[in-house]
């Protein structure tokens, strides 16, 4: 083996280190969630050595990605499902023990090598290609620690095309010396090296699936509604009236709260979401209407609580605006109140609830969806869903969520 | 060739048992996590505010005893008949005229005075926006108290008479305008007559449902008005009541 192949070798297998270590940082993070907590993450190209809070803005690429329904498959049958980084990891760990065997016997000129190594590195890219377009068409966010893993895939495959590439002249040099394999032995070792491919890789995932806890016992301990009767018709239905016929599942948001946002969207878009007919209880974390809050978490939104009760049928298309305005609706600073800028704000764009809004009925009928919030002992917190009077874990509206939902709506 | 072959399989021996153990481990960690809800930060995730009815500041032992005497006496706990008259309250509630409407000026921010004319129980507007503004704020109080009174004008039994009508027509204004079911089971009523717990000058700084002249009047002098006590029983005190009883 030229001492070229020997320096091409190097350069596959610093690609590979740095694959296992950026896939091992992203299995890591995902696998420390499966307790169902919420924990710190290694966002950056290098992790370890700056870890990054869930709330820190710099984790937020992570974050996306970590959540998206692509970094992982079958989870509606595994909590969380199973990570694509458990491949990852089985993948570059195989192109580092081939680099490393290669370097180490000096027979990694051999045909069965370079196409292993070669053939890792392929998949290696086309999964890093992969990824990154759905990075940037669906997610909008960078994940550093995804980037770092797409850089060494494209270092893994540089290494091994050029190793390829060099390897030929070392077999024609020691087909010259007499050292040339039969075509069999050929054939026989790309088989036992594709056969440690495919053990390096379904081993973490065989392994996992089969250490993973079972979280059916965890889904439904989250409690149920007291009652599912609604006398004061305080829940208001959203979503298109075809819709009303699935299984009845209770939003319980704030307008201008921003993980309920991202949840409405999330369980909305979510395939399972065609069999929820879907009813909206207003909890406004502002103690303006809400006394249960010693100060307001949201200041402004028993604004747009009031406006969704006022605006009747088209309470959906309010609450879909709050959340779409709610960056401009947040306080500018400490001492600031945006009430008053909201209010203005809600009779622009909808001037029909104008004579409704500050109504001593409204304020009743807000009132009374407070109270059916105390008649039920919910917590004061948001989101909450309920899907038939069974309350969907906080823990499970991430990376749980097709997992529980499918064992809430019964179709599992 | 054969030593590669053994090294090769070494090699990766080695790299199937570290991605075999080392998944398996975080998979472990995470499960033992998850059955014995220990944390990696070590913080205990705090127990969440779980929703209830309000209780404020005001709401003494003392103060919720006499209401919860009233409650139950005057019908509104324990179901059977509503509304107690004055010569069964100071029974009832157990307390001097004094105790019982000082019991009551904590809520001098949430509770309005509704005033009425001599001898008439009628609701003019300033009183039925009064009514309604009080009544829309229920916030998280459960009972909605109505204590109805009636100036020293007119004989004991008159006055009696003006007082439950001043507080039956807050009852029915409530009832007419809001038609909420539950009116009956929120609302306390209490009419006092002339002979209980009348209102003195301190209530002048209550939120009023029409100006009295007479109050501001007493606070320039610094005295006592006798026509501005008058005006300030002809009245009927309103409020929420933010207490879990």
């Amino acid at each position: 083996m030229s001492k070229k192949t020997y320096l091409f070798f190097v350069i596959a297998l610093v690609g590979a280190a740095l694959g296992l270590f950026y896939s091992g940082f992203s299995t890591s993070d995902f696998v420390a969630h499966l307790d169902r907590q919420l924990h710190p993450v290694s966002c950056s190209l290098l992790p370890g050595l700056t870890e990054t809070t869930m709330l820190e803005q710099g984790a937020e690429g992570c974050k996306v990605a970590m959540f998206s329904p692509y970094s992982s498959f079958w989870r509606d049958r595994y909590w969380g499902g199973v990570p694509w980084s458990l491949f990852a990891l089985g993948l570059f760990g195989f192109g580092l023990a081939l680099s490393l065997w290669g370097i180490a016997s000096r027979k990694g000129h051999h045909l069965a090598v370079n196409i292993g190594l070669l053939l890792a590195a392929i998949v290696a890219v086309a999964a890093s290609l992969t990824f990154f377009s759905i990075s940037v068409s669906k997610l909008h966010e960078f994940c550093k620690t995804c980037v770092g893993t797409y850089i060494a895939s494209g270092v893994l495959a540089l290494g091994a095309a050029l190793v390829f590439v060099s390897s030929s002249g070392d077999r024609r040099r020691a087909a010259a010396a007499g050292d040339k394999p039969t075509g069999v032995a050929n054939v026989i070792a790309i088989l036992v090296v594709l056969v440690e491919m495919g053990l390096a890789t379904l081993l973490p995932v065989g392994l996992y699936l089969n250490t993973v806890p079972d979280y059916g016992k965890y889904v439904a301990e989250c409690g149920t509604l007291k009652s599912k009767e609604d006398k004061n018709n305080v829940l208001i239905p959203i979503g298109k009236a075809a819709a009303q016929a699935g299984t009845e599942s209770i939003l319980v948001v704030d307008p201008l709260c921003p993980a309920c946002a991202a949840f409405h969207k999330r369980i909305q878009d979510a395939p399972f979401a065609s069999k929820m007919s879907f009813k909206v209880a207003i909890l406004p974390l502002d103690s303006d209407c809400n006394w249960m809050m010693t100060d307001s978490m949201h200041p402004g939104a028993c604004v747009l609580a009031k406006a969704m009760i006022c605006a009747k049928d088209k309470a959906g298309e309010i609450l879909d605006w709050s959340y779409a305005n709610q960056k401009d609706f947040r306080p500018k600073d400490k001492a600031d109140n945006p009430s008053a800028r909201i209010k203005e704000a809600v009779l622009k764009a909808y001037p029909q609830v104008k004579d409704c809004l500050d109504s001593p009925d409204t304020k009743i009928a807000l009132n009374k969806t407070l109270n059916w919030a105390v008649d039920q002992s919910l917590p004061v917190l948001t989101p909450q869903l309920y899907v038939n009077g069974a309350r969907l874990c906080d823990e499970d509206t991430d990376l749980g969520l097709d997992f529980a939902m499918t064992r809430l709506l019964g179709t599992k | 060739m054969k030593i590669a072959w053994i090294l090769n399989a070494v090699v990766m021996i080695v790299l199937l048992v570290a991605l075999g153990t080392g998944t398996r481990s975080m998979v472990l960690a995470a499960a033992h996590r998850l059955e014995t809800g220990e944390s990696l930060e070590g913080q205990k995730k705090p127990a969440p505010l779980i929703a209830s009815k309000a209780e404020v500041a005001y709401c003494t032992d003392e103060l919720k005893t006499v209401l919860r005497r009233v409650l139950t006496n005057c019908g509104l706990i324990g179901g059977g008949r509503r509304g107690c008259q004055p010569n069964e309250l100071r029974n009832v509630a157990q307390i001097s005229d004094t105790d019982f409407n000082a019991l009551f000026k904590p809520l001098d921010k949430r509770a309005g005075i509704i005033l009425f004319d001599p001898e008439k129980d009628e609701l003019d507007p300033g009183a039925k926006a009064m009514l309604e503004k009080a009544w829309a704020d229920q916030r998280g109080a459960t009972y909605f108290f109505v204590v109805a009174r009636a100036s020293t004008d007119d004989t004991t039994e008159k006055n009696r008479m003006y007082s439950h009508k001043r507080a039956n027509s807050v009852l029915f204004y409530l009832q007419e305008r809001f038609k909420d079911p539950e009116l009956e089971q929120k609302l306390g009523l209490l009419w006092l007559g002339e002979e209980y717990a009348q209102l003195d000058q301190q209530f002048c700084n209550w939120n009023l449902s029409r100006s009295v002249p007479e109050c501001a009047q007493a606070q320039r002098t610094k005295g006592e008005d006798t026509q501005m006590l008058k005006e300030l029983n002809r009245s009927a005190v309103i409020s929420w009541i933010d207490c879990r009883l």
